[in-house]
This record gives C-alpha cells, structure tokens and sequence, in this order.
C-alpha cells in the first residue's frame, strides 16, 4: 500500500509542475486559438536560464541560502517572461489574422529556433548539466512508509500558490476580465477600447512566467538538465499540452485537474505496468477522453461558426 | 524629403548589413554572405547542367529572379527595368569574385559599409525625424483651429480585398445631433461604422475627430485609441460577451477609464435607464433576451462616456414594442449631450429622432439632408419607408 | 478506358526513362553525395505529397505523419531482412539476382499496407473530432507507434532466425536499440519511380470528383456536407491514402539508410513534412516538390559552406519569416506553371516576388505590428 501512495505522491507533484505549463499553454489557446509549441520551450528556457544565473553568481552544488535561490529563480522568471514576450511581439503578432496552420508552422519554428539557439556553444552548449541544488532535495520524513520530501510540499504549495493567484488575476481583475473578452472575441473586446495586444501580450508573459517556475522545479528536482533541444524537453511540454487537452482547453480548472490527472495515471502506469509504456497510456488517456468528451473533461464545447 | 528619408532607410541597412558582415560571433553574418554566393554557384552550374539545373536554380533564387525579369522587361518592352535587374545581376556575381578569393577582404567592406551606412543613415534620419514631428505637431495645431464639426469624414474608400465596399463617402457630424445613414443590405453601412471605430483600414480619403486623424490610407488607429479619443461603437448583432456576467459587460464598456466614482455614477443612471438590466446584473449576458442584450450594448457603450456614440441597427430583430423603448432611449442619451451616429434599416423610426440623414447605395452616398427633408423625399419614401 | 490511360501512360513513359537513366549508371554522374541528398529529396517528396493529401486538400490537420513513416519503414525493413534469410536462407548480398529488387517491391507494397492499416485507424476519430483536437490525437497515435516498436526485442541474427516463426519475426524489431543491417536497395529508379507515381496520382486525384469532394471538405465542412459530399468518408480516405504513401517513403527511408532508430521518428519528422505542405502551398503539387527539395537540400548547403552548426538556427529563422512574409505558402494553392503563365500569371508573378516598394511596404508593416499597441 505504500508503494501506491508513493507513486501518488509522487505523481501528485509532477501533476502540479504539469498543471503549471498546462496553464500557459490553456491561456494562449483561449485567447489565440492556436497551440503554442514554443511553450515547451520556454520551459526550458526557465531550467537553463536558473542554471547560467547560478553560474554566474558563483554557486556551486551544495545547498546555497534561501535569499540566493529565491533570487535566482526569480530572476528566471523575469528572463523568460521577456522572452514569451518578445516571442509574442515578432513572431505571433504580425499573423494575428493569418490562418491557424501558418501561426502553428511559426510555433513551430519558434520553438526549433529556441532550441538550436540556445544550445550554440557561447549560450548553454549542446551537453546536459547538473542544475545547482537550489534547494535540498532529499531532506524529508516518513508517513507510514511513504517517503515525503520537503521539497514535494515546497513545489506543491507554490504551484497551488501560484494557480491561485492566477485564478484570482483572470476571475477578479479589470486585465483578467479582458482576457476573458478577447477570448470570446476579440474585436468586439477592442471596441470596449481593450488594447488587445498588450493584454495577449500579457497573457504570454503570465503563461511563460508559471512555465518557467515549472522548468526550474523540474531541473531541480531531477538534478540534472537535459540539452537544450533535447526532446526529453518538448515531451515533457507536449505532456503538460496533453493535461490542457484533457481538462479542457481554454480553462483553468480544467488544466489544473488535467494536470493532476495525467500526472497520477503516468506515475501509476510506470509503476504498476510499464515504466517504457508510461508514456503510450498518457496518450491513450489523452484519446479516449477526446472521443468521450471531445471538448475535454471541464471544456464547453466550441460554436461552430457556418 | 523624400531622398533624405531613402537616405537613412538606406544607410540604416547598409549599417546592418554591414555589421553582420564584419562581426558576429563565429563569423556568422560573413558565412551567410558566403552561402547566399554559394548558392548563386549552385544556381549558375545549374543552368549548365541542363536536366538537374532545374531542380538547382531554386538555390539560386535571386540571379534567376533577376534573369527572369530581365526577359519579362525585354518582353514588355521596358527596358530600364530590364537593364536595372541585368545590372542588379551583374553585381551579384561580381561581389560573387570580389568575395571568393579572400576571406579578409569580405570583413574589411562589411566594415567599410557599416561605416559609410552609419554616416549616410545618422544625420539624414535625425533630420527626417525632426521634419516629421514639426509637420505633425502643425498639422493637429491647424486642425483644431479650424474644426467646428465633431465628425469629418472625407471621401472614405474600404476595400474588402478585390471587394470595393465604400467608394469615396463624406459626411459630416456636428455636435449634439443624431445623424443616421440608411440603406438596404450591403450599401456600407456597418462598413462606414467600422472604418470610423478602427476595425477596418480604410485604401482612401481620411477620417478627422475634432480636426484630428484618426483614420487615413496609411492606417488607422487601434480601435482602443479610438475609444480613448471618445468614440463608442455598438456593434451589429450587439457583441454581447456571452461568456461573462452583465454586469462584467457593464464594467468593460467603462474598461479605459479609471475614475471609480465617476463610473459609479454613470452606470446607476445606465441602470435607471434600462432597469431591466438592474434585475439581471449578476446573470450571465448569454441567457438575456434579445431586447435585452441590445439595451446591455447601448448601456455598455454608454459607460465609456463617448462623445459620439455609434449605432449599428439597434432595433434588429426586436419586436416593434421594444423597438420603440430603444428609440426613446437613444432620444434621451442626445439629450443629455452625446452625439449620435445611427445606423438603421428601420428609415421610417430613424428619422424620426434624428437631425440629419445620409442614404448609402452601394457604397455611395446618393442623398443627404435633413431629416424631416428625406422623410418627405419621394424616392426614400418609395425605397425605405414602403409608401407610394 | 481512355481516362486510366492517360494516368499510366506518363508512369509508363517516365519509369522507362528512368530505368534506362539507372541501367547506364546515370546517378552515379551526381557523385556519391549528391545522389545520397537526391534520393532524400525524392523519399522527402514522397512524404510530403503523402500528407498534402490530408493536409492540402482535405484541410485535416494531421501532425503525426511520422508514425505512418515508421510504420512502413519497419514493415518494410522487416520484410526484406527476415524475407531474405527465410526465402533464400541467405543474407541479401548472395541473392541471386532480380530476387531481391522483387522482394523489395513486395516489402514497400506491405510497407504502405501496414501504415494505410494505421490511417484507417488513425481516421476514425476523424468522424467526432475536429481541427486541433485532431490534430492532438494523431500526434498522440505516431507517439504511441513510436514507443511500441521501441519496446520490440532487438533484431535476431541470421542463425537465430530459423528458430522462429515466421510471424513471430515482427517482435524482434530492434527496439531500443537500432535495427540495422537491412539491405540497403533503394537506388534512385526506385525513388524516382515512386516520386512519379504519388505525382501523377496526386495530380489526378486533384482534378477528379474525388478530389474537388476533398477540398471541398477542406473549404467549407458544412457547405460540403450540405451538397451531399459524405465527408467522413472523404476525410478516412484521405488518411488511408496519405498513410499509403507515407508507409511506402518509409520502406524507401528504410532500406536506403540500412538501418533504423525509432527515435527517428518523432514529432520532429512529423513537424517536417507538415513545413514542407504549408511551404509549398496547402494542395499545391509542384509547390509540396519545390518545398521538400529545399527543406531537404538546405541542410546539404549549409554543410558545404561550413555552417553546420547554425543550420537549424537559420532554418527555424527563415520558416519564421517565410510565414510571415508569404503565409499562403510558395505557390498558394496554385501549381507553379500558373503561376508563370497567361496574364493571370503575370498578376500571380508581381505577388509572388512583388517590387522594391512592395518589399519596403511590407517590412513597415510588420514593423508597425511588432512596434504598435
């Protein structure tokens, strides 16, 4: 029994660091209609940005002070909050009113761009790393045989943290009712005098904000940092884009329950059946709820416009 | 003018180019300077190479281009534009030579061009710059001077891609009327309204609020500036957020202004005007009756205090009796000193409450007087009132 | 009668010209590396006018092409290694001769089978789900493809293999590990001879009832099924038939490279073939060609000039900016002579490369959008 509730701890944890990209990608599709694979990314981005900024000031693996890691994350954030924006700015913006595929091919060669760029030898290079230890990982207790790691309750609290803020931000604020405006449409939003840009480009820099805090986490608590243009990376994204899909696109309790959905079946699958099919069942997940429920499980289904 | 700013244009670019000749890390910028002559090569054995030629000129894209409008312009007969892209051909190969030979001396005209490109581009741009501000801040001085009209709308041309919507119309709006434009389906109605909000740009003419532009051939301002400048625009089919509740519709309609207690005000009079609104404040906008969505989009257009509102067919598929509440409605926000710009198929109640109309047919006006005027004309009356 | 000759006959006629080209030892003229890039060219364009069959002209939004791909390569792969050693109990270079070229046309017939197989699977939810949805689930089945066949046991040696059953053969297809030693037969006749046959068929397609009920799935779903277009039906076959084609490029990728990682075909390979249709023109023939060669031959180039480490910098950059300078695509929906010919042509022409002002224009536009509020 406690190998189940491990695996559900465990698996708890990564839903929520799924939940937290899930929530970016979710935001950009309600507002654009369109999947923003750069997401994934911007993820990356956020683990290796942590890394060259513990390069710089100095920090090497052992456990550093509270204020440095803070700092350092925050400073990661902020990093890749310019980048999604900047990302919004020249690639998606001038394609506003293009047909979907052309923004996706963009996507698509943002995110290849992001990828190659990065790993050039001046930037971050082409090797994995070790990500500095920002916090301890492995001090914890026991709950009945089941191992908890500070660091889990650090992870889940922040990303429940931020989740909320942000579903205060959407639910509660003058911004978050624009968000909602532009996603049902758009141009009657610019006639209320919304500045549809700015606010969509303020959603892409809320999505990659929480993407990048999820990156962090992540490469901390792996330990180490795949290579830039790892696919290990873009998996792990198009996972979190799965637990989107599954909630219901375009909503944020659904990317949250998605996330945690996914992240329990993937950690159950690998440890009950399969560990190498973990991945196929997430997908499997992913098709059956599409054909039950195509809109997702909190998703209301889309108007078809004739 | 005119060169200075072809100048700086021009300088600004040699300036990159340069810059991404002489300096990258890794000497990027020479390397892509390098392929594009690599692929001219390519393109060049291609053309020898009769069969997979073919397939290679495709990597060549810029001589072939050029050979191709070479021939074209020898065909038609132009011959300056031929002897331009055989020139622009010419140079392409010969910086082809100049660069194969010596990697240093590709670094060495990077520089030379970044340098001559920043002396070309730095003062001419300064100089169009300060031109152009001057010019502007005069332009906007003069206009307010003369401008007595709230609303100038000077020969307007919108296309629809191949689709010519509009075809020049002007009209003109003075403080405190109502002035409504008629027509049938696809005169331009909702189309003028657009051009006037920023939804549309217009390919002709000009828009002036208050003697300022707000819309020309060369763009228009966002529709959010728009709004800030005072301009409201109830859209066709009322553009309810469905999704939020009435009163969220409420406060986005006041989204650009910040004085709490000024809009306060202002939406507990929306609220006295349109008290079913009051009843269903906490509903969602998309289980409101038809009427009422209407009423929810005058009131919302309403709360960011326009001094000229727009109105698109608010009396669309309403029953007859609330269509006269929505025109008494409109009569009373007149009164209380907002100009009105309504767009109705309903001719025989718009002018009614209205000042002034103009009728669009196809994109043109055909016929503008006052109210009272039109609705004696014989010809509105036979085409949009359905009498004699 | 006359209808299906007219189809054959360029086959016919261009498989004879390539027979001959191959029979004198024309491609060897190219040089070992140029043939090498021409044979991915020609497996590139097989791919991609497969998938243009879903993406350009039914306008289903498939981004799992690779699973097809891996499909046939693997089938195909499999049949010729395993084939081999159970048909002749020999390894493929003691074939006797003509033998093996068979086997090879068998094996790339299975390939697109097995993968066709797949599309028909992967096109059912196609009857519930649509646009990015779609999308989602045919990523999600190439992914599922993908790790399956890394679960597989890695590939048994020729000794090994009279131990097992002939169809107990399809477990051991390398796995993890890289299936190699798989005759490597493709050449360039056989390359070229499929290329020849996806065009003329694609072409065909384009301009038969078929086809015109294909895009007008892709125009308007709703207006079609309201003229009586059944379109699910249209939207399976569209996937039958572009899986077809993706399994047969598959079998070519396979037995021209030798050997095969599942890890090859990941989305990655997928997101290609979907640049080359949306590069070329959604439903454009010539214009899907144009863009393999360039996507395929543009890595080559960079290599040459000694940039090799920013090739895929400058490809994802130019992609960027090919969207947002020419959206439709190279040759729009149009095929490339009509875009040069008439007068029509010539309109077609001055958008297509557009004048010096034009050019200024269009980059003070996008500036304006990327500077604007």
């Amino acid at each position: 029994m406690s190998f189940f509730f491990g695996l559900l701890l465990v698996g708890f944890v990564q839903g929520c660091l799924y939940a937290l990209i899930a929530l970016g990608y979710t935001l950009v599709f309600g507002i654009l209609q369109f999947i923003n694979f750069a997401h994934s990314d911007v993820v990356m981005l956020g683990a290796w940005f942590a890394w060259k900024y513990a390069q710089w000031m100095g920090v090497s693996f052992s456990v550093i002070s509270i204020g440095t890691s803070l700092g350092i994350l925050g400073l990661s954030v902020l990093s890749c909050a310019a980048v999604g924006f900047t990302i919004e700015r020249l690639a998606y913006r001038p394609l506003r009113h293009a047909p979907r595929i052309n923004i996706l091919i963009t996507a698509i060669g943002v995110s290849l761009f992001l990828e190659n760029f990065t790993q050039l030898p001046y930037v971050f290079g082409s090797r994995d790393k070790a990500m500095p230890q920002l916090l301890d990982v492995y001090a914890g207790f026991d709950v009945g045989g089941v191992r908890v790691q500070y660091f889990q309750i650090i992870t889940v609290v922040f990303a429940f943290a931020l989740m909320a803020l942000l579903s205060l931000l959407v639910y509660r604020t003058r911004l978050g009712r624009a968000m909602r405006a532009i996603s049902f449409d758009t141009r009657t939003a610019s006639l209320m005098g919304i500045p549809t840009g700015r606010v969509i480009a303020y959603t892409f820099v809320l999505g990659s904000a929480l993407a990048a805090a999820a990156g962090i986490l992540t490469g901390v608590a792996f330990g180490s940092l795949s290579q830039p243009s790892s696919t290990s990376w873009i998996r792990f994204g198009l996972k979190a884009f799965i637990c989107a899909v599954v909630g219901g696109i375009g909503s944020i309790e659904g990317a949250v329950a998605g996330g945690l959905l996914i992240g329990i079946t993937e950690q159950l699958a690998g440890g009950y059946i399969s560990s190498s099919y973990a991945d196929a069942i997430v997908f499997g997940v992913l098709i059956l709820v599409l054909m039950v429920r195509p809109s997702g499980i909190f998703g209301v289904t889309m108007r078809e416009k004739v | 003018m005119k060169a200075a700013r072809i100048s700086a244009g021009v300088g600004a670019l040699l300036c990159v180019l340069g810059f991404l000749l002489w300096w990258g890390p890794d000497h990027v910028g020479y390397k892509i300077a390098l392929l594009g002559l690599q692929t001219a090569w390519h393109a060049s054995a291609g053309l020898a190479w009769a069969g997979v030629g073919a397939l290679l000129m495709v990597f060549g894209a810029l001589p072939c281009l050029a050979g191709v409008a070479i021939i074209r312009g020898l065909h038609d007969g132009r011959l300056g534009r031929a002897a331009s892209w055989g020139a622009g051909l010419i140079a392409w190969f010969g910086l082809f030579a100049l660069f194969e030979p010596r990697e240093e001396l590709g670094y060495g005209i990077g520089l030379l061009l970044t340098l001559l490109g920043a002396a070309l581009a730095g003062p001419t741009s300064i100089y169009v710059w300060v031109r152009s501000r001057a010019a502007r801040d005069r332009a906007v001085a003069s206009a307010k001077a003369a401008s007595g009209t709230l609303l100038v709308v000077e020969s307007l041309d919108v296309h629809y891609g191949a689709v010519h919507a509009l075809k020049g119309i002007s009209l003109e709006v003075q403080q405190g009327e109502i002035v409504t434009l008629l027509g049938g389906n696809g005169a331009g109605k909702t189309t003028t309204l657009r051009a006037l909000s920023g939804l549309v740009t217009p390919s002709g003419g000009r828009v002036l609020l208050e003697g300022r532009e707000i819309a020309t051939r060369t763009g228009a301002l966002p529709p959010d500036q728009i709004v800030r400048l005072g301009v409201s625009h109830a859209p066709e089919g009322r553009g309810i957020f469905a999704n939020l509740t009435v009163r969220e519709n409420l406060d986005l309609g006041a989204y650009q202004r910040r004085d709490r207690a000024a809009i306060a005000r202002d939406l507990e009079h929306a609220l006295t005007l349109f008290p079913r609104l009051r009843e269903r404040l906490r509903q969602r906008a998309g289980t409101l009756s038809g009427g009422e969505q209407q009423m929810l989009a005058i009131a919302r257009a309403m709360l960011a205090r326009p001094r000229l509102l727009l109105l698109d067919e608010p009396s669309l598929c309403l029953a007859p009796t609330i269509t006269q509440v929505i025109f008494q409605i409109i009569r009373d926000i007149n009164k209380e000193g907002t100009t009105i710009l309504l767009v109705e198929q309903n001719a025989h109640q718009a002018l009614k409450v209205a000042h002034k109309g103009y009728v669009l047919e196809t994109g043109e006006i055909v016929m503008h007087d006052d109210a009272k005027v039109l609705a004696a004309s014989d010809e509105v009356r036979k085409a949009y009132l359905g009498v004699g | 009668m006359t209808g299906t000759l007219k189809g054959l006959l360029p086959i016919a006629i261009g498989i004879a010209i390539l027979f001959v080209f191959q029979a004198v030892g024309g491609p060897s003229m190219f040089g070992a590396y140029q043939e090498d890039a021409l044979l991915v060219i020609g497996i590139n364009i097989v791919l991609g006018l497969s998938l243009n069959i879903v993406n350009g002209f039914t306008g289903q939004f498939s981004i799992g092409h690779a699973g097809f791909m891996a499909l046939g390569a693997y089938a195909g792969g499999a049949i010729t290694y395993y084939g081999a050693i159970k048909l002749w109990g020999s390894y493929p270079p003691e074939l006797p001769p003509g033998t093996g070229d068979l086997l090879f046309v068998v094996a790339l017939v299975c390939a697109g089978l097995v993968a066709a197989g797949a599309g028909y699977l992967v096109g059912l939810p196609s009857l519930r789900l649509r646009g990015d949805y779609l999308a989602i689930v045919t990523l999600g089945f190439a992914e599922i493809i993908r790790i399956i066949i890394t679960q597989t046991e890695p590939v048994l040696s020729k000794q090994e293999v009279s131990q097992h059953s002939t169809l107990s053969l399809f477990k051991y297809l390398g796995g993890k590990s890289i299936f190699d030693r798989i005759p490597r037969v493709t050449n360039f006749f056989w390359v070229y001879s499929v290329v020849l046959i996806v065009i003329v068929v694609c072409y065909r397609l384009k301009q038969s009832t078929h086809g015109r009920a294909m895009l007008s799935v892709r125009e308007n779903e709703i207006a079609a099924e309201a003229m009586g277009v059944h379109t699910t039906r249209f939207k399976v076959r569209a996937f039958v038939m572009a899986a077809f084609f993706a399994g047969v490029a598959g079998g070519l990728y396979a037995m021209k490279l030798g050997n095969l990682d599942a890890n090859r075909f990941d989305f990655q390979r997928s997101f290609e073939s979907i640049v080359m249709v949306v590069l070329g023109g959604m439903g454009s023939i010539s214009g899907v060609c144009l863009a393999a060669v360039l996507v395929t031959y543009a890595p080559y180039l960079l290599r040459d000039v000694g940039l090799d480490q920013y090739r895929m910098v400058i490809y994802s950059l130019s992609l960027v900016v090919l969207m947002v300078v020419r959206p439709q695509g190279l040759f729009g929906m149009h095929e490339a002579w009509t875009v040069f010919a008439g007068e029509a042509g010539r309109r077609r022409w001055q958008s297509f490369i557009g004048t010096p002002k034009r050019w200024y224009l269009g980059v003070r536009a996008y500036a304006r959008k990327v500077v604007g509020t």
